[in-house]
């Protein structure tokens, strides 16, 4: 069974791309999971609190078997279905959201949430996802295996440089949304001296 | 490794000119609260009015405070993209206000009153590539992305051929692309510069950048020695999947060096199909070499074919100018069968004088 945490985070995250471009693919659901918490650990918190885990795939881009699980369960339920923008939530779905939401242990997520699915607006929202490509986490895990999880408390430090400079970058801050537009820059600024994925 | 001050410079240089942070600096502490429902609404107002209507202007406001309207009167009460269709008048500037909960709005089919401006936080869209906010008086810029009239109006594509297709209307058939522009010879745009594909690979990875949801990368493939067999030109990547998107670009027509009295290179039908043998080999290799990914080939040809054009043309008749817009090319059955490559891609480009 997933966590009450993937199940909210993936009907939280649908709601919010709905209403920016009609629909969230699964791999936009994990995408904007992971930022949501990158932002919660660069506010301090450790990432193990996140609630589920996640990993790398060979794409460099961030992977939730609970949250993958969590969708699944929710378009079973038919709280998510599907469409040709992707993932749309039914009237269920946003009748589960709007009463998980009353909830604190899931309300205080959306600060970190609505921050990452916020940031879609200010940068293209397919530039997200390749900028978070570039994210030193992820690039790290690839380059020990494949499997290994993120965040986790060997791989956390390769984050805290950066998590220190972008507070000095945007120091009078106390918006999540500034420095989450300030670091998916500055990563999509370094693509392409990154070099190019295997051929 | 990169030094802790060094990594600092390097974000502090991409906040800069942020329009996001611009906005926050002006507006203060919690700006979000009031810019997010906003941009929202800028972008559902694009989705519902397309950038060719919106020539007038459009003026989309946010109270600063309670209450107020940035024009004389109540305006007029819409919630839904086909009332906003139903209230606009293309000949007029329109203004919209966005109700503090972002869900409803009010119109007027003119610009905001001038004494009224500094109580709203406004979004303002005067025609193609000219958008700004104007907050607390101060004007502040968005940016500018070669082939998107508006940032708020980039549309997003979730299949490749679809945002392949939308490259060639909207970048390519009137060069509105400044990187595919700066391709031509001068400005009559009948003959490309030497070597023009380099351009023609970064328009695409642009476009590609901003508007293919779900890819992880769009890398434009580095070029091959000599006796290496050919790459595809532009390569793509899918998160979470093991798709792979093979771009081979081929361009027909004419290049010519400023004031040569020859071409440097001219191109027929024959390139397109030479494209398509490249690219049949090409998939059949990467098919051997990564057998776990789900590749798909897309030949795109971008199409400068004029008659009767001489080194030193600047001008043609019409019927030379077009005479190949409608020229679709024979592959000879090349790619019949194949199912892993996709039906080629042509994207005309008009001349200046037949546009």
């Amino acid at each position: 069974m997933p966590s009450p945490e993937a199940t909210f985070d993936s009907l939280a995250i649908t709601s919010d791309l709905q209403a920016l471009v009609k629909g969230a693919t699964s791999s936009e659901v994990a995408l904007f999971a992971y930022l949501s918490c990158l932002l919660f650990v660069y506010r301090g918190s450790p990432a193990s609190e996140w609630g589920y885990g996640f990993s790398a795939t060979q794409s460099y881009a961030p992977y939730s078997d609970e949250l993958s699980t969590g969708i699944a369960l929710l378009v079973r339920s038919r709280f998510l279905a599907e469409s040709e923008h992707g993932l749309r939530l039914t009237s269920a779905g946003a009748d589960e959201l709007s009463g998980m939401a009353g909830l604190k242990r899931f309300s205080d997520r959306l600060l970190f949430i609505r921050a990452a699915t916020s940031s879609a607006l200010a940068i293209p929202l397919p530039q997200v996802g390749a900028s978070l490509t570039a994210e030193p986490e992820l690039r790290r895990a690839l380059e020990l295996s494949s499997t290994r999880p993120l965040l986790d408390d060997a791989g956390i430090g390769a984050l805290h440089d950066h998590f220190v400079a972008l507070a000095q970058a945007v120091p009078e801050s106390s918006d999540l949304l500034t420095p989450a537009v300030v670091w998916l820059s500055y990563l999509g600024s370094t693509l392409d001296g990154l070099d190019a994925r295997s051929s | 490794m990169v030094s802790m001050p060094d990594l600092a410079r390097a974000m502090r240089e991409a906040a800069e000119g942020l329009f996001i942070l611009r906005l926050g600096h002006e507006l203060g502490e919690g700006y979000s609260s009031i810019v997010v429902p906003l941009l929202r609404s800028i972008r559902a107002v694009h989705d519902a009015l397309s950038t060719e209507r919106l020539g007038s202007g459009v003026y989309i406001c946010m109270a600063l405070d309670v209450g107020g309207s940035p024009e004389g009167g109540q305006g007029i009460a819409v919630d839904s993209a086909a009332q906003l269709m139903e209230q606009h008048d293309s000949s007029k500037p329109f203004t919209v206000l966005i109700e503090p909960s972002g869900f409803r709005m009010r119109v007027w089919r003119a610009a905001p009153q001038a004494a009224s401006i500094d109580r709203f936080l406004v979004y303002r869209y005067l025609g193609a590539y000219r958008e700004s906010f104007v907050a607390a008086g101060v004007e502040i810029g968005v940016p500018v992305v070669s082939g998107f009239p508006s940032f708020f109006s980039m549309p997003y594509f979730l299949e490749l051929r679809d945002a392949l297709l939308h490259h060639g209307r909207h970048c390519i058939r009137y060069s509105q692309c400044e990187i595919f522009a700066r391709s031509w010879r001068d400005e009559s745009r009948l003959v490309h510069l030497p070597k023009p594909e380099w351009l023609m690979r970064r328009s695409m990875q642009t476009h590609l950048r901003c508007s293919l949801r779900d890819h992880s990368d769009v890398t434009i493939m580095p070029e091959q020695n000599v006796d290496e067999a050919k790459r595809v030109d532009i390569k793509v990547t899918w998160m979470n999947s093991n798709r792979v998107g093979l771009i081979e670009i081929k361009w027909l027509g004419a290049s010519a060096a400023v004031g040569a009295d020859s071409f440097s290179q001219r191109y027929s039908a024959a390139r397109a199909r030479e494209g398509a043998r490249q690219l049949i080999g090409y998939m059949d290799r990467y098919r051997a070499e990564a057998p776990h990914e789900e590749a798909r080939g897309f030949l795109v040809v971008y199409d400068a074919r004029r008659a009767r054009l001489r080194p030193d043309s600047t001008s043609l008749s019409r019927d030379d100018a077009l005479a190949y817009k409608h020229s679709e090319i024979d592959y000879y059955g090349l790619l019949g069968n194949r199912d892993d490559i996709d039906d080629p891609i042509r994207l005309f480009s008009f001349p200046v004088s037949a546009g």
